[in-house]
């Protein structure tokens, strides 16, 4: 039986585990709101912007083509998948990952490529010696995301696919958040970009006919652009969210388990200590009694 | 009066009511007063410039668009930076850089250094407007 200076030790640890898992918790709360905030923040951009592509689009007409609207064949595909810089966060990074898995796996015989945003996607598929055409890693470390970096990825990925005429889809892969508690991977094609819905095109025929200083394609060949990055800043954010929503839930369960932990060694370690009294009186008794 | 906003992906800098505002848009400087017809227009990086009751206020801002109806203006911008928020210093010492790689592209066609140029232009805007203060 441990001796009750090694319970003790146990103890110890156990509670400096605890201690750190409170920490991140904590930790991770604080920056969630910020992800939040962040995510709440962005809305009223994505929105106007789907509003005048939108009204747009209805406007240019039919044989209006462009580089990122253009659909191609289906053979080759690139993933740009968006995980967490950091571990110990759930099941979160594995769930984004498998989901990837799942969807390579559900292509089969297509010659899929990445780019991995994050660092745990990046090491489980450079480990697998997955195709990568560029990586960006540490860039959601500090739980925030700037809308350069989304843009410089949103360039770079528009940059593949137009300069390089072998890719045919790009797919957007990660995790929508939800709620604290649940997080769903997902999986979006990028580019080219999916018909966009003209909606409302026949309500708004009653308001007032819109100038266009420039014409409606050109503005739409711009406005295009800044539309996939959009959606990756928007990924991105709900990634950075669902990742510290995971870690608050998980370290909030090893708390408790290290809790429980504690209070089970306390017992145990109070047993031990009573069987040692209680050994040192028989000895004290049948010592007195042997005289 | 109008209704101005500025919003960025990643906040809404300005949300007031103005008197007028000037943006640069693709085709020049347009100025926008109350009761001005429906406009959509694509902005490129320069300054804009926000009237209230006489006093200007000056925000630097990238390329984006601009929408104008009902008295409602919507401008749409990558970047958008009140004088307050500009580092003077880093701006000129872009704007240096941004310079020396123009002239060292300078045999490229015109649409190759079009990404260039609008660092450029949004650079000396944001000279112009910490300038303003």
């Amino acid at each position: 039986m441990a001796s009750l200076l090694d319970m003790r030790r146990r103890i110890k640890s156990v509670k400096n585990t605890q201690q750190i898992t409170k920490a991140m918790k904590m930790v991770a709360a604080a920056k969630l709101k910020r992800a939040q905030d962040r995510v709440i923040a962005s809305r009223p951009f994505a929105k106007k912007m789907s509003e005048v592509l939108g009204s747009l689009s209805a406007r240019v007409s039919d044989d209006f083509s462009h580089p990122l609207l253009e659909a191609r064949g289906d053979e080759n595909y690139l993933l740009v998948l968006v995980t967490a810089d950091k571990g110990l966060a759930g099941a979160f990074n594995a769930n984004v990952i498998k989901a990837a898995q799942a969807f390579i796996a559900d292509n089969p015989g297509k010659n899929i490529r990445m780019m991995p945003v994050g660092r745990k996607g990046r090491d489980f598929f450079k480990r697998r010696e997955m195709d990568l055409t560029s990586e960006y890693v540490g860039i959601t470390g500090a739980g925030t995301v700037r809308y350069t970096d989304a843009a410089e990825i949103g360039q770079d990925v528009i940059k593949t696919f137009t300069e390089d005429e072998t890719i045919d889809k790009v797919f957007l892969i990660f995790t929508e958040f939800k709620t604290v508690l649940s997080q769903k991977p997902i999986v979006e094609q990028l580019l080219p970009i999916p018909k966009i819905a003209s909606e409302g095109a026949g309500e708004e025929a009653g308001e007032a006919e819109y100038i266009y200083e420039q014409s409606p394609a050109e503005i739409f060949g711009k406005l295009l652009p800044k539309q996939v990055e959009t959606q990756i800043y928007r990924s991105m954010l709900e990634s950075v969210a669902s990742e510290q929503g995971s870690r608050m839930t998980a370290m909030d369960s090893a708390s408790k388990n290290a809790g429980e932990l504690i209070d089970s060694l306390t017992l145990n370690m109070n047993r031990i200590r009573q069987a040692a009294i209680t050994k040192e009186i028989i000895e004290v008794v049948s010592g007195a009694a042997a005289l | 009066m109008l209704k101005l906003e500025i919003v960025t992906p990643e906040r809404k800098v300005i949300d007031a009511e103005v008197d007028s505002v000037t943006v640069p848009t693709l085709s020049g400087e347009a100025g926008i007063m109350p009761q001005h017809a429906p406009l959509i227009s694509a902005l490129k990086p320069g300054v804009v410039t926000v009237t209230t009751k006489g006093n200007a206020e000056k925000l630097a801002v990238g390329t984006g668009f601009v929408e104008v109806s009902n008295n409602r203006v919507s401008v749409l911008t990558d970047v958008a930076e009140k004088a307050g928020e500009i580092d003077a210093e880093k701006a000129r010492s872009d704007k240096a850089e941004i310079d020396k790689e123009l002239a060292a592209a300078s045999q490229l066609p015109a649409d190759e250094t079009e990404e260039l140029r609008e660092r450029a232009d949004l650079a000396s805007a944001r000279i112009d407007v910490s300038r303003s203060v």
